[in-house]
């Protein structure tokens, strides 16, 4: 998938709208379009490229988290937005692994530039990044002993479902959409089963 | 595992629905309403939304390492333009100095020319001017003698001798440059020069007891070494 042309989104309000609508290509736009910025802060802020990798994704997880919701109102910059929940994010970490250095993000941004939400929405939790890694191998351990069948859907239902889901209803062979969310819905509940049992064991 | 579903095909649609995001205000009112009441639905819900929630996460996560792989492919083929371009560039600026060396190798090779004529033997020889009687009332010619400078310039042996007028007037002669350089061997030439200015302005060559109407020399000076 290529950088689309800046022209496609131009206007950021186009772009958000293409979030919205799950369009892939402005997924990967947004993503190429930000990351140089935000690796740069975390590099000139005591952090390895590797810390910047993570951080990047994580900031990226939470900021499509954020713009898809229905009442999300951009007051800045998309990028303003991205730049800021990425220093929050960093600045949490950093206090988090005791680092005593100081940290001077200097943000490209004004702070009422800033959604008023964001500050809110980032509540970080130290132990956060413990539970996401738990639930990450159970979701594993839960996925490998799932059926192919159940598994491939759960796959291609997550990973393609966005505006290809008549491709999918062809592909699993249901009548519809309703129908092919059903099927998700019960090939999830199979693996919320294995996943209960797990924690119980 | 075929499992009797706790809940009925409708739910499993809502359910489907509240997680997509897709319901109008009052379904999603709705829903709320159900989850306080109802701890079991609630639980339920709750769970597959968590699990919705982590498997979108992995799948975010695969598309952002192709992200990152398409952005390394991107910036390793910017990377490779401009080493394409500096290639180029290096290229031109190496013909550029190939060009100059061999200009300069040109005029290495044309002062080397230069260098090999000057090893030409400059004389100066006795020339007789033949032209009408200057004098007022009479008919005639008279000579007038005369020293000229002239090179003397080695020519294949089987050419005639020839002249070529420069600055310094230039003779062809078919001997080697050390025999010309040789001032002996030059003195056995006898060599002289007549310019009759009755004769259409014709040099004439007195060479070893010959006289020679002089012809202009048309080789290029380099072949003759």
């Amino acid at each position: 998938m290529k950088i689309l042309s800046l022209g496609k989104y131009a206007d950021e309000q186009r772009l958000l709208q293409a979030l919205r609508q799950k369009d892939l290509q402005a997924e990967a736009y947004l993503y190429k379009q930000n990351k140089a910025m935000v690796i740069k802060m975390v590099l000139e802020n005591n952090g390895t490229r590797a810390e910047a990798e993570d951080l990047y994704q994580e900031t990226m997880l939470i900021a499509h988290d954020k713009i898809t919701r229905p009442d999300f109102e951009l007051t800045s910059k998309l990028s303003t937005f991205i730049y800021k929940i990425a220093q929050n994010q960093w600045k949490k970490q950093l206090r988090h692994k005791h680092y005593q250095t100081h940290v001077s993000i200097d943000s490209p941004v004004e702070e009422e530039d800033m959604p008023k939400k964001v500050p809110e929405a980032l509540q970080y939790q130290p132990e956060e990044e413990e539970m996401l890694e738990e639930q990450f191998e159970l979701l594993q351990s839960g996925l490998a002993q799932l059926s192919e069948p159940c598994k491939e859907m759960l796959m291609a239902w997550y990973e393609h479902k966005h505006g290809q889901v008549d491709e999918l209803i062809k592909r699993f062979n249901k009548k519809d959409s309703n129908a092919l969310k059903k099927a998700v819905h019960r090939c999830r509940e199979k693996l919320r089963q294995i996943i209960n049992l797990k924690t119980q064991q | 595992m075929e499992n009797t579903p706790l809940f009925p095909e409708e739910d499993e649609l809502l359910i489907e629905q509240y997680l997509a995001g897709e319901l109008t205000a009052q379904q999603y009112k709705k829903m709320q309403e159900r989850m306080a009441t109802d701890t079991e639905f609630a639980q339920y819900v709750r769970q597959h939304e968590a699990l919705d929630r982590a498997l979108k996460r992995q799948a975010q996560l695969k598309r952002f390492k192709q992200y990152d792989q398409e952005l390394q492919q991107q910036n390793s083929a910017k990377r490779w333009k401009i080493v394409r371009y500096a290639a180029a560039a290096t290229v031109a600026i190496g013909l550029g100095l190939v060009a100059y060396w061999q200009w300069h190798q040109k005029d290495t090779y044309s002062q080397l020319s230069q260098a090999k004529q000057a090893a030409k033997q400059l004389i100066i020889i006795e020339e007789q001017i033949i032209q009408p009687e200057s004098r007022m009332g009479f008919a005639g010619t008279e000579t007038v003698p005369n020293q000229i400078p002239v090179w003397l310039i080695a020519a294949p042996k089987d050419t005639s001798p020839a002249y070529f007028f420069g600055d310094t007037l230039q003779l062809f002669l078919p001997y080697s440059i050390e025999q010309l350089q040789d001032s002996a061997f030059v003195n056995t030439l006898q060599l002289s020069l007549i310019y009759d200015r009755t004769q259409n302005d014709t040099y004439f060559l007195n060479f070893k007891g010959k006289r020679y109407p002089l012809v202009r020399y048309n080789e290029t000076p380099k072949k003759l070494e």
